[in-house]
């Protein structure tokens, strides 16, 4: 006390000097720690983050575009109306297909809507053809609908064991989504 | 407890008095009184180890210390300045008095000054001149006696604030407080208990006596200086007498020059002895000893000259009066308290007592502890330590702002992509604009980006919005991961399939006539699976190597990690034995265990 008791201008600086150096010395420190901070994260993270970035915005954007093209659950397409689109695709060409539905339980809380694609007129159709459609129903609904049922049987009758299929077949395809069960 | 010290030093004797306690109740913890060593080789420094021995015996607490010097050095004058301002006063009295002062430079004094009166807005000041070089003598010894005084003064003020403080001076009458010193003898009137003035007389207790020379040095020829036969006891007494008698004019002079608005009612010596002045009468009026220790403080046997050094041990065996304030024990002076008055007045302003702030400590002289000499080095220190720091701050301010620019360049560039320049009509890679998305990525293209976060805070809080846009999205389009999709009976007729191709050669030629791929699902521990059941035709130059081709089929499909199991019901032998019929076979497939994974083509 003794010493502020005979404050002088010296020990006034000195005071103001120490309180300064303090705060000066904090702000110094934290600008060095932020400094480098980012020197470290120029170095390493910040081109793969922006990279990364980039490529999420990529990924947002497919998503969102299939969740307009391909929103099932908020009404955007039904599930039979895409069915029906894909099998009107030129290279498919099905012609007219019915589609029956079913929905069975998948697990606790979880079903299975099943949809089973046949010929109205059980016309047979090239092999390439019902490939391609079973190929495009799992490819265009990204994974969500899966073909899980395929009968195949030639469209040829009489057919003897040793007899080459001409490659034509009636189909019974079985499309399977599965969903959380509706609260 | 506070201990304090006072210290007069003379040219020849010393006094020193400890006390302990607060300005108005204390004791004497301890007192010496004596002579400094003269005469020797190196007479200061002899003294100065005197001192210092007394110091360290006493314990005297070196951080309070006060010291009186003697009178006889400094010169008096009374001026009367237009104001009471003490910090005006202080600003001008050196010019003030400079021209009554011809005798000295008036820089190499140290003016100091005491009010004696204040009215009407005018200050009545006395003023005291003192030699700085005998100031420094003064402190120097001191300073190898290892004391730092803080303050210096008189022997007059010390021994007025002592009697003030022991209540001799009343408010209804004047005295004229008399201290012998060494060489000279102060004289202080008080008048109703304020200072009126002070005179210093040039002779002192010991006048009488020749300066003491430092020890003779041997003659040219070796042989010791000769012996210089001393005065007799008889030449002394006379030399004394006369001393005394000169004072007692000297005294005559000061009671009936002073100007006092009470009448004198007595005058009070303390100091060294003189014979015959104590109880006689100068112009009438009585001359008493000067005891601020009261009575309790008997007199000791023992020469005067002679004080005895004892450390006093308070309390035990001690007289105390707390009644006036003043307590004291023993150890006390061999022979009375006179000597003692002026360090005991140096010694109680330590303790805050006293009325009087005479302060020769002053410019170069003034009092500067450990933390003071070095304080301008340790402000200009400081001040280049916060220059430092804030070039430093500066420095790395700057370099944080190019690195800050660099994030942002990195971040303005991935937010470009994302928005495109709507402006230039360029479209963003965010083909789907989402409110929260695009919100915050203007913010963070902006210069001054997002106020709330930092430039890699922003890059996280993008990261974190376009996730969660992202898991949003895939969690609409059932993409996310808590359902468990079922086996694609496409994906493991596709398999098998696959196998056939990638083995013709070994299965040779095959045709299918019946294909019923399904999904089963999985119960309990039991997996999921896909369940092939298939007519085919192996066709080969025989129904052996029909079966063969068959068998190899079967082993093929059997050794893949995704086939599971293989049920058949034996083989027909096709038409002209070309090869062998298949019917119902079961192809069992965990397509968890396919090393492609999900998906087909």
């Amino acid at each position: 006390m003794k010493l502020f008791s005979h404050l002088n201008f010296a020990r006034m600086i000195v005071g103001l000097s120490l309180v300064g150096s303090c705060v000066l010395g904090y702000t110094g420190w934290q600008w060095r720690q932020k400094r480098m901070e980012a020197e470290a994260a120029l170095e390493r993270d910040v081109p793969l983050r922006a990279q990364q970035l980039q490529v999420t915005s990529r990924r947002l954007t497919r998503e969102l575009r299939e969740l307009n093209r391909f929103d099932f659950e908020n009404g955007v397409m039904q599930p039979e109306s895409f069915i029906r689109s894909i099998a009107a695709q030129p290279q498919i060409a099905l012609g007219q297909i019915d589609i029956s539905r079913r929905e069975t339980p998948a697990g606790k809380g979880v079903q299975d809507v099943e949809y089973t694609v046949q010929s109205q007129i059980k016309r047979a159709e090239p092999r390439t053809k019902i490939a391609n459609f079973m190929y495009r129903i799992e490819e265009q609904s990204r994974g969500l609908m899966r073909v899980t049922g395929i009968l195949l049987k030639p469209a040829q009758k009489k057919l003897e064991p040793e007899d080459v299929p001409v490659d034509n077949w009636t189909y019974d395809i079985k499309i399977t989504m599965r969903r959380k069960e509706e609260a | 407890m506070a201990r304090s010290c006072g210290i007069r030093i003379g040219p020849r004797r010393y006094e020193l008095v400890v006390l302990e306690g607060s300005a108005k109740k204390h004791r004497i913890a301890a007192f010496e009184a004596g002579e400094l060593p003269a005469g020797g080789e190196d007479p200061f420094h002899e003294a100065a180890a005197h001192l210092k021995r007394a110091v360290k015996d006493h314990k005297v607490p070196v951080d309070s210390v006060g010291v009186a010097v003697d009178t006889g050095l400094a010169a008096f004058r009374s001026v009367r300045l237009p104001f009471e301002d003490a910090a005006k006063i202080e600003e001008v009295i050196k010019f003030e008095v400079e021209s009554q002062l011809p005798q000295f430079n008036i820089d190499d004094v140290v003016i100091d000054f005491l009010t004696t009166e204040v009215s009407d807005g005018e200050s009545s000041l006395l003023v005291t001149a003192v030699p700085k070089r005998d100031l420094s003598a003064a402190l120097e010894l001191l300073q190898h006696a290892g004391v730092e005084p803080n303050e210096l003064e008189l022997e007059a003020t010390a021994m007025a604030n002592a009697s003030i403080a022991a209540g001799i001076c009343s408010a209804e009458d004047a005295q004229l407080l008399v201290h012998i010193g060494d060489t000279s003898t102060s004289v202080v009137v008080v008048d109703g208990g304020r200072l009126s003035s002070i005179r210093a007389i040039h002779l002192g207790a010991l006048s009488y006596e020749p300066p003491v020379e430092p020890a003779a040095e041997e003659g040219e020829d070796g042989e010791p200086a000769p012996e210089v036969e001393g005065p007799t006891p008889e030449e002394i007494q006379e030399k004394i007498d006369q001393l005394v008698a000169r004072l007692r004019r000297e005294l005559v002079r000061s009671v009936s020059g002073a100007h006092t608005r009470n009448p004198i009612e007595a005058v009070y010596v303390c100091g060294l002895e003189l014979p015959g002045l104590v109880g006689s009468q100068v112009l009438d009026v009585p001359v008493y000893e000067l005891d601020v220790f009261e009575e309790d403080v008997a007199p000791a046997p023992g020469a005067a000259g002679e004080v005895a050094a004892d450390e006093g041990e308070s309390g035990e065996d001690g007289l105390e009066d707390e009644d006036d304030g003043v307590a004291h024990t023993a150890p006390r002076p061999a022979e009375g308290t006179a000597p003692l008055v002026v360090a005991y007045g140096a010694a109680l302003r330590q303790l805050g007592g006293g009325v009087l702030r005479p302060s020769l400590r002053r410019e170069e002289l003034r009092f500067t502890g450990k933390f003071e000499r070095v304080e301008l080095p340790v402000a200009m220190a400081s001040v280049l330590l916060v220059t430092l720091l804030g070039v430093f701050n500066i420095f790395e301010h700057r370099r944080f702002t190019f690195r800050d620019r660099d994030l942002y360049m990195w971040i303005g560039s991935a937010a470009g992509f994302m928005q495109g320049d709507p402006k230039r009509g360029i479209e963003g890679n965010l083909g789907e604009p989402v409110d929260a998305v695009d919100r915050y990525l203007t913010v963070v293209r902006s210069q001054d980006g997002d106020p709330e976060r930092t430039r890699l805070e922003s890059l996280g809080e993008l990261e974190w919005r376009l996730e969660r846009e992202l898991d949003k999205a895939e969690k609409a389009l059932g993409k996310s991961g808590d359902i468990d999709r079922p086996m694609s009976a496409l994906e493991g007729l596709t398999m098998v399939f696959n196998w056939i191709t990638a083995h013709a050669e070994e299965v040779g030629r095959i045709s299918v006539h019946r294909v019923d791929a399904q999904y089963r699902s999985g119960r309990g521990s039991k997996p999921d699976t896909v369940e092939i059941t298939t007519d085919m035709s192996f066709f080969a130059d025989s129904g052996t190597e029909g079966t063969y081709n068959f068998e190899r089929f079967e082993g093929g499909l059997r050794a893949e990690p995704w086939c599971s199991e293989i049920q058949q019901r034996g083989t027909k032998t096709l038409k002209d034995n070309k090869g062998v019929y298949v019917e119902g076979m079961r192809l069992i497939l965990d397509l968890n265990q396919t090393p492609l994974g999900e998906g087909t083509e």
